[in-house]
């Protein structure tokens, strides 16, 4: 009922405001879309400890279908969990639309009423996104507005709900979410910028949450904002830019209900140019966990997004075992990441050159001045990088080597150095400091036009938690269909000689066109699964996964 | 474009500004340090909620005033504690150390340069007791008592003092009467870490009521051990004297809070929250709290209840 009632409503809101514009002359329009299905079968494996639902598989499937027709825009996302994938949120059940959305999109005006995704800056005051890989979808339902009055300015609007569940529909979350943004690109407003090639864009936001006090116990307040500044200057090859966000008292369940304004900084400067690159980033966070439902944890009902500065990292054991998540209580972290590519043709760069990316990332607790007779509950008081230099939270030093050799043989080396503070990141069976060496060979070897082999080996040695790790992947590739893949990840170090177990996986899978079909048969670890330092706990699991993919 | 920059100044006025809460404490935060719960408190502390007050009965308190040098005190203490028992939940008595003038010869404590030091050195007087028997007029010495703070039932004397020997007939008039114009609901939390109670009342007017009422909090030891002058045996100075439900000190001040003011409909319902640091020289002891409500003109006690945390 809420949703046709959100139809109605958007009909109205059409008919009654944009009766001007031009829809005299509808075509059909066009009708894009994909569809996601990955259906998972379980099997017990007492080694591992791998669960098994009592439906012994699950199926996670959407379908988003999106209609285009001169300005008008509507779309729909069809969801089913049946149920859903474990590791996923457990409250996602059903078949139903988790998604939709119809508006109006000029040059110079957007309107969407229903359900959408926007971000402001870094994110750090506002960010409205989904990451299936993890189950978080934090999609706003309400009415968004996007107006540019003028070239290089743009001035954005929303109020609405965010998802919270998915029992066969939508159902949000109990707090409303208000947000303004700005943005001023000068470069379009003067010109004359771009000839002497200097960039500057500004922008300012507020974001404020309503939920309804009913905590007798504390005064909590109802309607919390927070306001962010932010600016870019770009100038030939040297770029700076840096955000600083204000949160206003926010007493949650993450923060331990105090009422301590909560702020972040981050700052980005970099050099560039042909065959070089340096980027430095560095980030001071305080008790900023922004959520529309002051109870809500884990990665539920998040309004803002607080980036990790740390590498992305792919390969398997530098992915999964220790990945490190943004602590949004707080955190100081500072990254510097290095490119060089040796010029090809150089005695030491071979015939096609050799690319060199050194990483270092670290990250540490803020330091915490103690509040004396803090009967006003502020918690303790903080100044941005004031740091406790014995907390670290996280060190990752890495070095990745990759050559061409010839037409046929690529191979990529990286080496890794990282500190875990695994009491600070739960995710391990041990609490402390976890030291790891990680090293990883890559070769792709060409043996035809169309095959090719893939191999890694990676090793992972530390002496905490459950010891050394070694994994090998196998992939071969028949161009443009065929993927056929083995891994075998092998806790060989395991302090209990029971646990050293092979977690052996085959893949297969084919692609046509935009249609990709996926099946992968075997055993995969527990572990933890993270995108741009949010992170979902992945239960170990034995049997086969089923994918398929398709767009339109 | 005017339709669009509407929506947009609609969404921003729209907008509720960020309310920024100075105190979150509900109430008086004067009277309500957080601080002295020993953790985090928004986390960890249970905030009591009350449900309906479904009692029907009045309660009595024996105010028993008394001296630490008072030979015949424990023959008025023996009096209350008789009343106390034989009406368990309804009857709650409160040694009050203090006399004619506030402090009077039995109340004297002996310093350390005195000979007689330790003996009677521990200072069981506190500021609310001592007002008390100045500004409530007509104590004329020890043991004397105060029952609900009600004249004796008949007499012409207006006074609310009574001696120990009618305690108990006017503790059972009072009980027998039933006549309940208020309740009184309490939670009470200990935390000898910061030797802390957290003190949480509410009081309903079970009938209209009109004049000036407040809530008055008493911290008691229920039991300190100590010397006692005791004429009834020999010899006179008792050193482990078992003194009675001690009035150690006001959890909200001297007279209270004021709750209920000018003409207040039956039903009216008010919430307060107290917290109260235990002083030096009652620590480590069980405690109590007596909450009453009282006739701000008169004094006289509408209702009494005892919780120990």
């Amino acid at each position: 009922m809420k949703s046709v009632n959100l139809y109605i409503w958007a009909a109205c809101l059409f008919a009654a405001q944009f009766s001007y514009a031009q829809f005299d002359n509808l075509q059909l329009g066009t009708v894009t879309g994909n569809i996601e299905s990955t259906f998972q079968y379980y099997q017990p494996d007492s080694v591992i400890n791998a669960q098994v639902p009592p439906e012994k598989g699950a199926l996670n499937s959407f379908a988003n279908i999106n209609y285009r027709n001169s300005f008008f825009k509507a779309g729909v996302r069809f969801e089913s969990y049946l149920p859903v994938l474990l590791g996923y949120p457990q409250r996602f059940k059903g078949s139903g639309l988790g998604y939709r959305y119809a508006g109006y999109s000029s040059k110079s005006l957007e309107v969407t009423v229903g359900n959408f995704y926007d971000q402001f800056g870094s994110g750090m005051v506002f960010r409205s996104f989904e990451e299936r890989q993890l189950g978080i979808d934090n999609a706003m339902d309400g009415v968004h507005l996007k107006y540019r009055p003028y070239k290089g300015i743009e001035l954005t609007g929303l109020i609405g709900k965010q998802r919270f569940e998915f029992d066969s529909r939508l159902v949000d979350g109990q707090g409303i979410v208000r947000g303004i943004n700005g943005e001023v690109d000068f470069r379009s407003l003067f010109p004359v910028l771009d000839s002497i090639g200097l960039q500057i864009t500004a922008g300012g936001s507020f974001v404020s949450k309503f939920q309804k006090d009913q905590n007798t116990q504390l005064v909590l307040p109802e309607n919390v904002a927070a306001y962010s500044g932010r600016l870019k200057v770009d100038y030939k090859d040297f770029f700076i830019s840096g955000e600083y966000v204000l949160k206003e008292n926010d007493p949650s369940q993450d923060n331990g209900y105090i009422y301590k304004n909560g702020y972040g900084v981050l700052i980005n400067a970099g050099y560039s140019q042909k065959g070089f690159g340096i980027l430095f980033q560095a980030k001071s966070i305080d008790n900023m966990s922004f959520r529309s439902d002051r109870s809500a944890g884990l990665t539920d009902l998040q309004v803002n997004f607080l980036p990790a500065l740390t590498k992305t990292h792919t390969y398997n054991l530098a992915a999964t075992l220790y990945p490190y998540a943004t602590i949004p209580n707080g955190e100081i972290a500072y990254q510097t990441d290095v490119m060089y590519t040796i010029p090809k043709g150089s005695l030491i760069g071979g015939k096609y050159g050799t690319k060199i990316n050194m990483n270092f990332s670290t990250a540490y607790d803020i330091k915490r001045n103690t509040i004396e007779n803090d009967s006003f509950l502020r918690g303790y008081s903080s100044t941005p990088f004031g740091m406790n230099s014995d907390s670290l939270f996280f060190r990752d030093f890495n070095i990745e080597i990759s050559r061409k050799f010839n037409k046929k043989l690529f191979v990529n080396l990286v080496y890794y150095n990282q500190a875990f503070n695994a009491s600070a990141n739960i995710v391990a069976q041990t609490l402390g400091y976890i030291y790891t060496n990680i090293a990883v060979v890559d070769v792709t070897y060409k043996l035809s036009k169309k095959h090719s082999l893939r191999g890694e080996l990676q090793g992972l040695w530390t002496k905490q938690d459950k010891g050394d790790w070694a994994t090998i992947v196998l992939e071969y590739t028949i161009s443009p269909h065929w993927t056929f893949g083995f891994i075998d990840q092998w806790n060989y170090g395991n302090d209990l000689l029971a646990q050293r177990v092979h977690y052996l996986l085959g893949s297969f899978s084919y692609i046509t066109g935009s249609t990709r079909f996926m099946l992968n048969v075997g055993k995969q670890r527990a572990g933890i699964f993270c995108v741009g330092g949010i992170c979902r706990q992945v239960p170990a699991s034995n049997g086969f996964t089923f994918s398929f993919t398709h767009s339109f | 474009m005017k339709y669009s920059i509407f929506y947009l100044l609609a969404i921003v006025v729209a907008f509720g500004s960020c309310d920024r809460v100075e105190n979150p404490i509900p109430g008086d935060a004067a009277n309500y340090d957080v601080t002295l719960f020993p953790g985090n408190y928004a986390t960890a502390y249970s905030y009591p909620t009350f449900g309906s007050n479904s009692n029907n009965n009045i309660n009595v308190l024996i105010e028993d005033y008394t001296g630490h040098q008072c030979g015949n005190c424990p023959a008025g203490a023996i009096a209350a504690k008789g009343v106390e028992n034989a009406n368990p939940g309804r009857v709650f008595v409160v040694s009050e150390h203090a006399g004619f003038g506030g402090i009077s010869q039995y109340q004297r404590i002996h310093t350390p340069n005195e000979p007689e030091y330790p003996k009677y050195g521990r200072n069981f007087t506190n500021e609310a007791g001592l007002t008390y028997a100045t500004a409530i007029t007509g104590i004329l010495g020890n043991p004397y008592g105060m029952i609900n703070r009600k004249p004796v039932a008949g007499s012409s004397s207006a006074s609310l003092w009574i001696p120990y020997g009618q305690w108990q007939t006017n503790a059972e008039n009072i009980l027998l009467q039933n006549n309940l114009r208020a309740n009184i609901q309490m939670a009470v939390n200990y935390y000898d870490e910061t030797d802390a109670l957290f003190v949480h009342i509410e009081a309903e007017s079970k009938t209209t009521l009109t004049g000036n009422y407040n809530l008055v909090v008493y911290a008691i030891a229920k039991d300190v051990v100590d010397w006692q002058k005791n004429y009834a045996v020999f010899p006179n100075d008792v050193e482990f004297y078992h003194h009675h439900n001690v009035h150690i000190g006001n959890v909200n001040g001297t007279w209270g809070d004021p709750v209920f003011l000018g003409e207040i409909a039956s039903g009216a319902k008010v919430r307060k929250d107290y917290t109260y640091k235990i002083k030096e020289n009652f620590k480590d002891l069980e405690y109590a709290v007596i909450a009453y409500l009282m006739n701000a003109d008169t004094y006289e006690i509408l209702q009494v209840i005892m919780v120990e945390p």
